[in-house]
């Protein structure tokens, strides 16, 4: 099986690392498309931000049984070696999850449906949950570790987006040099974000 | 079609200096910047890029009349993830030690928005020779952005280019800014060129 | 057929799908043994920097392109097979293509086959939860002789994966080398420090019973038995000691260091 039970400390220790020290977007750059077309205001980072936890908390176990039972060496019999479809098969297992998912929701959750609806398919595309994936894989995580990496990335993206989200709300009144206007500015701030974070890494 | 206009100098030229994906459209970024703390590093990135590009756009346009509107993303989506796949066999059997520096982010390439967007903007309506020269163009475009960002990284992060160290041990010891290895240097200097780009180019400056 | 009816659909979806893997299987079996190439040309450079009689010729280690690092691996090393509960040289019972094949760290591998055992986690020092029943051992047999041991542990963030270099008496360490990795860059990363590395050379890893004796200590290190630890990261430190405890002691390499070391009286 790959029910490896890990201590509450150890759990603990993932998740931070996963959130903080690790930051998909901030450390990794990974789904910065999004991170920058939908960080304009707070209210909207929200709602993807809740969603790409949500994507990542279902995908990256997902994957993570996937592989275990169909694609690592040696799992369909001693000389079968499928890991070269990983890619693949990842991109297809978050595609169709996403895809339940927002049918599941549509269904029997309405009102999270409409406050998460048009962020769902973009998500799909988002480097940050496939880099999920690829990590779990390049970290060899077992079942639960994945589930937590999952909550935690998806938690520090999320993170990290709505601050962006709040700064750039209060920039939109500053008189900002005219070439760096807007994108250019951006990526000055996220710059500074990132360095704040840096000082997770000493903890 | 416009392309029939366009010469194949344009179409390879254009992303690359006028219309930049990266520094205008601000597509495909997402795998590009953990890469550029070295030269070499960013350089088998850039190839990789480019070859799966144009590949993929080629491929996507000599089937372009056979694909049915219904499933046209997902088909596209398989034909790029097979070439990344390659790609990323094809680094593993021979650049190893690269390969493995490059970790997962030669897989990303999947996700770039560089290639799914030509694949879907451009190789969906123009023949297959205007399709491939225009996914090594926005392959080259993407790529400058890269290596100038490399470039500066690796100079003041390790005082070398292509991992050839320019200084004496003492100078390096002294004088390295470790702060240019980590995340934020990357975001600088993107916001930094972008910068340059529009005080060149004052039409793409935004409205406030 | 109609463009948007279901069974062209089908027909192209499926037609794309069998090229596709057509073109990716080709280049997958097609490429498989150079990549495996470059894997074990891979492992076994990091075993000969971590068997390098200095620092210079760990230099011209790094430079060595691929076919000279199995050329020198092959005539000035051997590769055996033990069983670590016994100690006993079992290399006999693999046929050298087995021998290249077997794997110890990949772990998962191994749990299908049984080929492990859980460890009660009171002895886990290195908190690896099991280990496999055999393991390699790297003996250098030229003018440097070295036997160098895989090892792997816990630190702070992640399983450090190494190899430790011992001298000929079996006592002393030569040289302890990481090859994979997550810890803080800056501080529990600086197990990649090459000075560091280096501070391994002459120290003492067992007392006269034969027991480990080795610590990392914070600050400068005052006797033979002590390694100075990295600044700043205790956690990660530790969890050096705790490993090298761990596959040094007798759950480890231990009785087969006794072994060696009776026979070389």
């Amino acid at each position: 099986m790959s029910l490896d039970l890990i201590s509450f400390d150890d759990a603990m220790r993932l998740f931070l690392k996963a959130a903080f020290v690790e930051n998909l977007a901030l450390v990794f750059f990974l789904g910065m498309c999004t991170f920058i077309a939908i960080s304009k205001d707070v209210k909207t980072a929200i709602g993807l931000g809740f969603a790409v936890v949500v994507v990542q908390a279902i995908t990256i176990p997902a994957n993570n049984l996937i592989d275990y039972y169909f694609l690592r060496p040696g799992a369909i019999s001693e000389s079968v070696d499928l890991s070269f479809l990983r890619l693949i098969s990842f991109i297809g297992v978050i595609a169709a999850m996403v895809q339940i998912l927002e049918m599941v929701l549509e269904k029997y959750a309405p009102a999270l449906f409409n406050a998460l609806g048009i962020f769902l398919p973009l998500i799909t595309v988002n480097c940050a949950i496939l880099g999920g994936s690829l990590f779990m894989i390049e970290r060899s995580y077992g079942f639960v570790e994945s589930t937590i990496y999952g909550v935690g990335s998806g938690f520090g993206w999320a993170v990290a987006i709505v601050v962006l989200a709040a700064i750039r709300e209060k920039m939109k009144y500053s008189d900002v040099p005219a070439g760096l206007r807007g994108l250019g500015i951006t990526f000055v701030t996220i710059g500074l974000i990132a360095l704040g974070f840096l000082a997770f890494s000493g903890i | 079609m416009s392309s029939s206009k366009k010469g194949l100098g344009s179409i390879l030229f254009g992303p690359v200096f006028d219309n930049n994906p990266i520094a205008l459209q601000m597509l495909g970024i997402c795998s590009a910047l953990a890469v550029t703390t070295k030269m070499d590093k960013s350089l088998t990135m850039c190839l990789a890029v480019i070859a799966v590009t144009a590949v993929s756009s080629a491929a996507i346009s000599a089937i372009r009349s056979f694909i049915p509107g219904s499933i046209r993303i997902i088909v596209q989506m398989t034909i790029i993830a097979s070439m990344v796949i390659i790609v990323d066999q094809v680094l593993k059997a021979f650049v190893y030690d690269v390969s493995k520096e490059l970790s997962v982010f030669v897989g990303l390439i999947i996700t770039n928005c560089i290639v799914m967007g030509r694949a879907e903007g451009f190789a969906m309506s123009n023949n297959v020779r205007d399709s491939f020269v225009d996914g090594v163009g926005n392959g080259l475009g993407y790529s400058v952005v890269l290596m100038a960002v490399a470039f500066f990284r690796e100079l003041f992060g390790s005082w070398s280019l292509f991992g050839y160290q320019l200084v004496s041990d003492e100078f390096k010891r002294e004088f390295t800014q470790g702060l240019m290895l980590q995340s934020p240097s990357a975001f600088f200097l993107i916001g930094a060129f972008i910068w340059v780009l529009r005080t060149a180019k004052p039409a793409q400056i935004e409205k406030a | 057929m109609q463009r948007d009816g279901i069974g062209y659909i089908f027909t192209v979806a499926g037609t794309v799908c069998a090229v596709c893997a057509l073109f990716v299987s080709a280049a997958a079996i097609g490429l498989k043994s150079q990549q495996e190439y470059w894997v074990q040309v891979d492992t076994q450079r990091n075993i000969l920097l971590a068997a390098a009689a200095d620092d210079a010729e760990r230099e011209s280690f790094k430079k060595m392109s691929g076919a000279e690092v199995k050329d020198f691996f092959g005539t000035n090393f051997r590769n055996i097979i033990i069983d670590l509960e016994t100690g006993e040289d079992v290399t006999g019972e693999y046929t050298d293509e087995q021998k290249v094949a077997f794997r110890q760290i990949e772990v998962a591998e191994l749990r299908k086959a049984g080929q492990y055992t859980d460890i009660p986690p009171a002895e886990d020092l290195g908190q690896i939860k099991r280990r496999e029943n055999r393991s390699h051992v790297y003996i250098r047999t030229d003018s440097t002789e070295r036997y160098v041991f895989p090892v792997r542990g816990k630190g702070l963030w992640s399983t450090l994966k190494g190899f430790l270099a011992l001298q000929p008496d079996l006592t002393t360490a030569a040289y302890l080398t990481y090859y994979s990795h997550a810890e803080t860059p800056g501080l529990g990363g600086e197990v990649d420090n090459l000075g560091w590395r280096s501070r391994w050379n002459g120290k003492v890893l067992f007392d006269e019973s034969g027991d480990v004796a080795l610590t990392v200590v914070k600050g400068e290190a005052t006797s033979d038995t002590q390694v100075d630890g990295l600044s700043g990261a205790t956690i990660t430190s530790k969890g050096v000691e705790n490993m090298l405890r761990y596959w040094m002691g007798d759950q480890g390499f231990g009785p087969y260091l006794s072994r060696v070391r009776q026979e070389k009286l």
